[in-house]
């Protein structure tokens, strides 16, 4: 009688640990999105994060930076990834070994800044509350090639002076 | 052409002017230090149109000495001060943030805040009987020097308005430096057989003088001047005139503090009038 | 021989007697009574003083000169295609940098470089100049035009007068539009027009040196503008709690800054004990003679006037406070007060500042910045508050008080009248020990919106910079602050002081 009461004990507060440690890992995972996200890779839930810079999801620039904000609930892990030809996936971005993401705060802002590349710049934007709950955001930015732009002024130039 | 001899009239010529020159600076500094007999004749005539009587002997001639008088609470550092008047201390409460501090000693109880300092000896009190009380001058001196028992400097202060009551003596102590008055400041005391009962006031000593001689103060018969302008005037007669510093009670709460010459004038209704010796303005009594 | 030198010494002596007695019956206040001493006061000023004046070394600056020292750019961004650097005072090329744009701006209003064309543009255009080559120089608060073109070329009126009447900042432009040229362009903050005028310059001559700046001084990382982030902006989808004023640099990353402490020199205790104490009271014009003085329980010397008390306090704090509905100390030295205006007000207000600066502590004048806006009292003409922050490196010190952060020197002008000043008179140094690092600049917002957000309408941040504070304890660290929605606020990134 005894025995088996206290065997009821062990296995209910076993149950109770496991379901701790679960959900503990559950919360670890959310401070860090996963370093490569498929190509195909779509939102579960929607609104966790949305974008503010660059303002249109296609857009060119010939600038060599991009900054990039965007607007996400308090305590939403919000990361940057960039698309890799090669692979098909999408890979987070880091400077200086440091990953672009971050836990948004109470402004509910992120802002950040990639470098780009010449031509066509694909990027994601991932805001998580964990690995199951998430929402993306995919743009693409077209550097203009800055050397044409000044042949053009040029030529410009020499036929008004 | 001579030198020598040019040089030598040249010598002398300067030597009468430079003596010349001293007399005038001599006599103009002794003139400005210095109330005209025609002024204070002028003054006497204007005051006694006026209803107010004037001895021409009590009007001084010369002027007081132009100087701040520097001076220290003397309960700056309330428990070197307590040590001092209780001996030893037995009990102590502070509230410093509101400057207030009370002390149980030996001899008796002091407190000390921002309105002054109030002292109460232990024992009972010990009347005089009447046929055993010392003169005024007597118990002045008994006074001054049970106030030096209590560590108060007793070279720098003076007693007046002694009177008896019930075999207790009251007095006032005032300060004093180099033999003139410091008004603005004072204890009121109350002395018995045992010595001093009470102490109530405010207490600071001189440290030092500012000199400002190079300025002259004001005359003191455009001091007088003003009493005529004076809205409750009633005829009176001046009985005294002194030469004081004064200090603001608005400052007695200060850790330093200056005392400024005045002019004092005691008229023989029970009044007194305090100017400021610099610009002239009636301070308060 | 000897009888010569005896009678050359008795001679030379009895002279020189003669003046001095001469010089003592003049001046020395015997010989003339009250109201007559204009007969000598005329010869002493005009003759002797200036001879005084002229042997002595003059620090004296005029007015162009003190407010080019005190009206600095808070910062100055280079950007050419994407690199972007910040220069503040602390930078080795800011002073290099600031000549360039000075001599830009001030060719433009003098007419070296005239201007071919002028045009009203809306801000966006305004914002994506800054994106392409450019300098932009910021001064972070506004000022009358005529105090600026004063400190830039020595006169009120210029080239952009009629157009501009209050200024923060201005840019240069090189490369703009499609003729490449130079243009410069200037914000007016009172009709909230934005201006380009393009102008006649050497182009070459200044794309080389913009690309030599940008070489020394390119860190790699290139901060990013609120208008680029779009945290200017209120976005339909979600609700805003904070936005950005569009100019505000965001650095994103952790600000390290070196400790500060107080230079103690000789000042403070000459302040208290020493000669500088009746040179302060003779700058304020208190009477020794006539004021009463005492020390008070906390120590400070306090000097009581009919018209205004001055109290020197053992921090350092110097006080000056005219009596209730009086008019304090007159600062305008003769000049008219008649339509008292902005201009007048700092002017004046400059000129004391230097002058007691001077007094105290020479080098100290060296850190001071205007703080506030030098812009006119809409509410009312003839009132003016005027601060000073005290710099290190390009950061200002912020001081502690009972009522909040003061500023180094706080004081107030009516009419040419001085209200009230305030001075903290300590120097400060860099000095060697423990680097400390804040967090980067969006956390700081988040303190901010913790703070003071009501749950309705977005905080607007002015602007956001970091600062040093020193507290009553004279503990100076590090920390973040910001004007949010015209309010002075200090951000506490770890302990005790509240927002």
């Amino acid at each position: 009688m005894v025995t088996k009461r206290f065997i009821r004990t062990v296995a209910k507060c076993s149950l109770v640990l496991m379901l701790a440690i679960v959900m503990m890992s559950t919360v670890a995972q959310a401070n860090t999105a996963p370093d490569v996200l498929p190509g195909t890779v779509e939102s579960t839930v929607q609104d966790l994060v949305i974008l503010k810079a660059p303002e249109q999801l296609v857009s060119s620039t010939n600038n060599r930076k991009l900054p990039i904000s965007a607007t996400a609930p308090q305590g939403v892990l919000v990361s940057v990834y960039r698309y890799n030809y090669v692979t098909g996936c999408y890979h987070k971005i880091t400077l200086n070994d440091i990953p672009l993401e971050s836990i948004v705060g109470s402004t509910m802002l992120f802002a950040g800044q990639v470098d780009l590349n010449s031509g066509a710049n694909k990027f994601l934007i991932r805001g998580a509350w964990d690995d199951a709950a998430y929402t993306v955001v995919k743009f693409d930015v077209n550097v203009l090639n800055e050397g044409f732009m000044d042949r053009i002024k040029g030529v410009i130039s020499t036929i008004f002076n | 052409m001579n030198w020598g001899r040019a040089k030598t009239i040249l010598i002398i010529l300067f030597i009468v002017t430079d003596i010349s020159l001293l007399l005038v600076l001599l006599q103009t500094k002794l003139l400005s230090s210095q109330v005209p007999e025609n002024t204070v004749a002028a003054i006497i005539k204007v005051l006694q149109e006026h209803d107010i009587a004037i001895d021409s002997a009590i009007i001084p001639r010369e002027h007081g000495n132009n100087q701040n008088i520097i001076m220290r609470n003397y309960f700056e550092e309330p428990k070197r001060a307590a040590a001092n008047i209780l001996g030893e201390i037995v009990l102590e409460k502070t509230e410093s943030e509101v400057s207030i501090y009370e002390y149980v000693g030996t001899r008796g109880i002091l407190r000390i805040g921002e309105d002054g300092f109030f002292y109460h000896r232990q024992n009972e009190s010990k009347p005089y009987k009447t046929e055993e009380r010392p003169d005024q001058d007597a118990m002045r001196n008994i006074v001054v020097g049970q106030l030096s028992v209590l560590g108060f400097d007793k070279s720098q202060m003076t007693i007046l308005d002694g009177m008896w009551k019930d075999g207790l003596y009251y007095c006032k102590a005032l300060p004093q430096y180099q033999g003139v008055t410091i008004c603005g400041i004072s204890m009121l005391i109350t002395a018995d057989l045992n010595g001093i009962a009470d102490l109530q006031g405010n207490w600071f000593y001189a440290v030092g003088e500012e000199d400002y001689s190079r300025e002259p103060l004001l005359d003191i018969t455009s001091v007088l001047t003003q009493l005529i302008y004076w809205e409750n005037r009633i005829p009176m007669e001046i009985t005294e005139i002194n030469n004081v510093y004064y200090v603001g009670k608005e400052y007695l709460n200060s850790r330093e503090i200056v005392a400024t010459p005045a002019y004092e004038i005691v008229s023989n209704v029970q009044q007194v009038f305090r100017f400021d010796a610099r610009v002239g303005n009636q301070v308060q009594s | 021989m000897y009888k010569k030198s005896i009678q050359n010494i008795l001679l030379v002596g009895s002279v020189l007697t003669a003046f001095i007695l001469v010089y003592q019956i003049w001046f020395s206040g015997y010989f003339l009574s009250d109201g007559y001493e204009y007969l000598t006061s005329g010869l002493y000023s005009k003759i002797v003083q200036p001879i005084l004046q002229f042997l002595g070394h003059s620090n004296d600056r005029d007015f162009s000169e003190n407010i080019q020292m005190l009206f600095k750019p808070e910062k100055i961004v280079l950007n050419a295609s994407s690199d972007r650097v910040i220069l503040t005072e602390e930078e080795a090329s800011f002073n290099e940098t600031r000549g360039l744009s000075r001599e830009v701006i001030r060719g433009c209003m003098v007419g070296d470089y005239p201007v071919k064309s002028k045009e009203i543009v809306d801000m966006d255009t305004y914002f994506s100049v800054l994106k392409g080559r450019s300098i932009y120089v910021d001064y972070g608060k506004d000022c009358d035009y005529r105090l600026f073109s004063q400190g830039i070329c020595g006169k009120e009126k210029n080239t952009f007068t009629d157009d501009i009447s209050v200024i923060q900042s201005y840019i240069i432009s090189l490369h703009d539009g499609l003729l490449n040229d130079v243009s410069i362009y200037i914000a007016d903050q009172k009709s909230n027009h934005a201006y380009r005028y393009v102008v006649e310059a050497d182009k070459s001559r200044l794309e080389k040196q913009l690309s030599n700046l940008m070489r020394q001084t390119y860190t790699g990382s290139s901060p990013s503008y609120s208008f680029e982030l779009n945290f200017h902006k209120v976005q339909d989808q979600r609700i805003s709690k904070v936005l950005f004023d569009p100019l505000i640099l965001s650095d994103l990353t952790p600000v390290s800054l070196p400790p500060v402490r107080i230079d103690e020199g000789e000042t403070l205790d000459n302040m208290f004990h020493g000669r500088l104490t009746e040179s302060i009271l003779d700058m304020f014009s208190i009477n020794s003679q006539t004021m009463r003085k005492y020390t008070d329980l906390d120590n400070a010397r306090v000097f009581v006037e009919n018209n205004a008390t001055l109290t020197l306090r053992e921090n350092g704090l110097l006080e000056y406070q005219a009596v209730q509905g009086g008019r304090g100390l007159d600062i305008t030295k003769g000049d008219r007060r008649a339509n008292y205006d902005i201009y007048a007000a700092t002017t004046h207000a400059v000129d004391f500042v230097a002058e007691l600066c001077g007094q105290i502590s020479p080098e100290f004048f060296d850190h001071l910045q205007i703080s506030t806006n030098l812009t006119e009292n809409a509410k009312n003409q003839g009132l003016y508050r005027i601060c000073f922050d005290y710099y290190v490196q390009g950061i200002p010190i912020r001081h502690k008080t009972a009522d909040g952060y003061a500023y180094t020197i706080e004081m107030e002008i009516a009419d040419g009248y001085l209200q009230s000043y305030n001075q903290f008179t300590k120097n400060y140094k860099i000095t060697d020990g423990e680097i400390r690092t804040l967090p980067p600049m969006l956390n700081a917002a988040d303190m901010l919106v913790d703070s003071l957000y009501d749950g309705e309408n977005p905080l607007y941040i002015n602007k956001i910079g970091v600062c040093y504070a020193e507290n009553e304890q004279n503990i100076i660290t590090p920390q973040w602050h910001a004007i949010v929605d015209g309010i002075d606020r200090m951000i506490a990134t770890d302990e005790e002081d509240d927002i």
